[in-house]
Parts: structure tokens; sequence; C-alpha cells
């Protein structure tokens, strides 16, 4: 249960630091405005805290 | 000759006189933060760093901060040999058969093996670092953006996979502390991110603030209402001096254990943990008396407190000479350097030389000071434990608070600080960790900031980390470590 909060914390925080982003300049790979990076990082965040939560429900049994 | 020289100047740093007294008082501290079980060194650095404000020299800052790391190792060890309660985890493994020792009578035989073990260790690793600091920050002036940034991802994913907990909510964590890394002002377009309009929020959040409440206010809070507690028992000295066979047994494990901790030391997030366990480990297998361990082995206390000081030393290396910090108590001396104007990198070593080996030679000045304090002191350190919480906390959390207002003079600080430790505490409570953020938050905008310009090189190639050798090499060890942690604790029950 601990986990699955965990989880859904991280993709909170991720998300919303994923759609603060989106305000910014994006910018280009080669040429990263200031949103890039955070909705690059916000990204994994949600996708780590997903992947606590699948592995929680689906793998731990 | 040249670093007999290096050492001369690090000695007449070290040796003034407002130095040595807050080499002193470092490890003063240090010791009674690693008697106590519920505040670790980390927190103790991280309600300090507020003074690095205030201290003047940014190397009296360090050799501060530097005293209360490993004089943690010392105090761990001492509660770990006489109460069978390791102080800190690094000196978990020193319990089995220091507390074993100590039923035998030989408790302070115990106590001064694993005072003397730390010293040899200290010693050592203190030259290790004076021979090896420089050469290392020379092949790393070789680096480049790329490689650098592969460095920082290989130190980030180590730290995360080499230290125990999940490896999951560990790297989460990792994210979050470059996520509020990235609040504030961005230095390439000068465009505030996160501010939410307010002024506040240009400058970022203050290191100093997060780094309190998450980490310091929140591990304390956490041990209040988690905490052992042991009666403490004030040994008689009879038997203060390891007798000849102990001596014997004692110094040849004290030197394997030196050498163990010291190269794990410079792994990312190894550091004085695992050095430990390897030592003791190592002790066991090369034993001709294997099944005395576990029965009060001087062996078994020597090496890995000889262990886990060299680890603690070592692990200064790649913060000095790479400006990569490997554990987050390591990121903590970082940022306390980075408040001071310093930027962590190659160039400190030739750019402030006189904080380089100041604090080098600071270290082992420290570890002779717990040496000849620790042993006729340890009755006090046992005493320290029965200091009433309800005196010791609160004079805490307001020494935190003061030290948050006195930096910024501003009360949205002191606001934010306990946000932050109410969020440290809920994901401590959700067996998360919350350490590992400290690295996050530390190496996050400089890692942003060799990653845009890999990729302005490589005109958005992302392959341009594959290409370059040394990049590929540190990106293929930061797998395989990812891959052998959770390999690794998956078949722990």
């Amino acid at each position: 249960m601990k986990e699955i909060i965990t989880g859904i914390i991280f993709i909170i925080i991720g998300a919303s630091f994923k759609i603060g982003s989106l305000t910014y300049m994006q910018g280009s790979v080669s040429n990263m405005g200031p949103g890039y990076y955070p909705g690059l990082v916000g990204v994994a965040l949600a996708i780590v805290g997903l992947v606590i939560i699948i592995r929680e429900l689906f793998w731990k049994s | 000759m040249e670093i007999l020289n290096n050492l001369a100047l690090g000695l007449s740093v070290a040796l003034t006189y407002e130095n040595i007294v807050w080499c002193f008082a470092g490890t003063v501290l240090g010791t009674f933060v690693g008697v106590l079980p519920g505040v670790g060194p980390l927190a103790a650095v991280s309600m300090l760093l507020p003074m690095m404000y205030g201290l003047g020299d940014p190397v009296t800052g360090l050799i501060f901060m530097a005293g209360i790391y490993y004089g943690a190792q010392y105090g761990g060890s001492t509660t770990s040999i006489l109460l069978k309660m390791p102080g800190e985890t690094s000196t978990l493994i020193t319990t089995i058969d220091g507390y074993a020792m100590n039923q035998r009578g030989r408790a302070g035989s115990a106590l001064a093996i694993a005072a003397i073990a730390s010293f040899i260790a200290g010693t050592i690793a203190t030259l290790f670092i004076a021979m090896i600091g420089a050469p290392l920050a020379n092949i790393a002036f070789l680096f480049g953006p790329p490689e650098y940034a592969s460095l920082m991802i290989l130190g980030l994913l180590a730290s995360v996979a080499l230290t125990q907990g999940s490896f999951l909510p560990g790297l989460g964590m990792v994210l979050f502390g470059i996520l509020l890394g990235t609040v504030g002002t961005d230095i390439n377009s000068g465009v505030t991110r996160f501010g939410f309009g307010l002024p506040y929020l240009a400058d970022g959040i203050g290191f100093a603030v997060i780094a309190m409440g998450f980490i310091g206010l929140a591990e304390m809070l956490y041990s209040i209402f988690h905490e052992e507690k042991g009666t403490a028992k004030v040994p008689r000295f009879r038997d203060l001096y390891p007798n000849k066979e102990e001596w014997k047994a004692s110094w040849p494990a004290s030197l394997r254990g030196t050498a163990i901790g010291g190269v794990l030391g410079l792994l990312p997030g190894a550091g004085a943990v695992l050095s430990s366990f390897c030592a003791y480990i190592v002790e066991k297998q090369i034993s001709k008396t294997p099944e005395k361990f576990g029965q009060g082995a001087p062996e078994g206390v020597a090496a890995p407190e000889a262990a886990n000081n060299a680890g603690a030393q070592t692990g200064f290396i790649p913060m000095l000479s790479l400006g990569i910090p490997v554990t987050p108590i390591m990121a903590m001396l970082m940022a306390a350097m980075m408040i001071n104007n310093i930027q962590p990198g190659p160039q400190v070593i030739s750019s402030h030389p006189s904080l380089f080996w100041g604090l080098i030679v600071s270290m082992w000045l420290g570890n002779l000071m717990l040496l000849i304090l620790n042993l006729p002191l340890v009755g006090i350190w046992v005493r320290a434990l029965q200091i009433p919480r309800w005196l010791l906390y609160p004079a805490i959390v307001v020494f935190a608070i003061v030290g948050t207002y006195t930096v910024s003079y501003s009360w949205f600080d002191v606001g934010l600080l306990f946000l932050f430790t109410a969020i440290g505490y809920l994901f401590k409570y959700l067996k998360c960790e919350p350490a590992p953020l400290a690295m996050g938050l530390v190496i996050g905008s400089m890692f942003e900031e060799h990653l845009r310009r890999t990729l302005m090189i490589s005109r958005g190639d992302w392959t341009i980390f594959l290409d370059k050798p040394i990049s590929l090499t540190f990106l293929i060890i930061a797998v395989i470590l990812v891959v052998l942690s959770i390999v690794f604790k998956s078949r722990q029950p």
C-alpha cells in the first residue's frame, strides 16, 4: 500500500512539473529552452512512479 | 617533493587558531551525533549549513563539517560496542564482535581497538587523498560536457544503487531533487521557472532550507516516533589497553580494512556503510579461525572500523577533485562550497590550494584529536544518551528556525522549512529515504548545464554519449551497477 501511495505521489509531482514547464519556451533538443529540462525530468519521475505501482500490483505476488 | 610543500601549506592552514578550534568543535559534535541513534551526521551537517554563511573563510566551515562526518564514525562505534546499538549504519557490523568483546569483559579493549584502527585508517587515507587528488583532477580536465554529463549520471544512479533501500523510490527522490533544483532563474535564458510570481523564489529555493527540513528535521521527527531505547551502562576501564594477542590480531586487520574502505569509498554511493560490511566479510573469509567471529574477535572490530573511516575519508576525493559528490553527505559539503561561491570541479585544487590541502591536513589532525579524546571521554559520550529528548529536540528545532531566518531574513523561508519537514516526514513514513534528494538537488543544475552544452555540440544527437569512449564507459558502469543492485536486492527477503 505504501508503495502505491509513493507511486501516486511521484506521478503527481512529475506531472505537475511537466505541465508547469509547458508555460516556458521549450526550444529544441539542440537548443533547449528553459522548459525542456524540467519537463524531461518530470516525465522521468512520473514514469518511475508508474513502474513502482505496476510492480506492486502485478509483479509482487 | 611537491607533495611535502603541499602538505606544509595544508598544515599552515589547518594549524591556525580558528581552524583548530572549529576542527575540534566538529569532531566533538560529530562524536555526539554519532552516539545518538536518532540524529546522523547527514542531518547534523544539513542543519548546520546556514553556518557556512557566517564562518568567513570557507575552509573553516568545511573543516568543521568534515569533522562532524568522520567524528560520527567514531561515535557510532562507541554505542555499537557498549550497547549493541549502532549510532550509525556504518558501525552496524561492529555490534557483532564489539558487543561480544564487551560481554567477555573486554569493552575497554574493543573501544581502544576501534579508535586505533580508525586512526590508522584516517592517517593512511589522508595520505592517499593527498597523493591521488591532484592527478585525478588533471585527468578530469580532459573531460568535456558529454563526459561530465555521463559521469553525473553514473554518480546519481550509483549512489541510489549502492545504498540500502529499494532502487526505484531512491531514483524518484533523486529526480524530485533535480526538479526542486530547477525552481528559480534559468541561467541560460534568464527566465524564472516555477516562481509563481513570488519574488522569494526568483533565486530558487535555498539549498539549506530544503536540506534542513527535508533531511534534518524530518529525520529527527521520525526518530521521535520510531526510536529504540537503550539502557546505558558505563564500563569500567581496567582493561583499556588491548592485550598482546588482541593487538597482534587487530593491526593487520586494520590495514586490510583501510585498503578495502579506501577503495570502496571512491565509488559513488558506497562510502562508509558498504566498506565496513565488505571488510568484515573479507576478514572472516581469510581468518584461520572464522569460528571466533561473532564471539568477540578483535579483527571483527578493527577491520570494519578501519574501513568505515577510510571510506568516509576517500569519499572526499571525487568531490574535491572532480566536483562530483558520491554520497548525500558529500553533496551537502559541496553545497557548502557553493554557498561560498566556490564552483566545485577539478580547478578547485589549483585555484584554492589552501582550501584543498588545509581540509586534508585538518582531517588527519581531527583523527588525532579523536584518538586522544575519545577514550578518556567515553563515559561522557555514553551519558549523552541520557539527555532527555524533550530537551534536545525542541532545542534543535529552535536552532533550525533561527538558522533559516538568519540566512535570508525571510519568514517565507521558515514557512518553506516547515513545508519541507512535512514532505520529508511523509516520504520517510512511506519508506522512501529522503537522503538521495540532496544528490539530485546539488547535481541537477550542473547536469542540466552539461546536458544542454553536449546536445548543442552534437546538434541534438543523443548518440554523442555513446560515441565518446570515456562517456560510454561511465554509462556502461552505471548500467552494470543498476542491474546488479536490482538483482541483488530482489533476492533479499
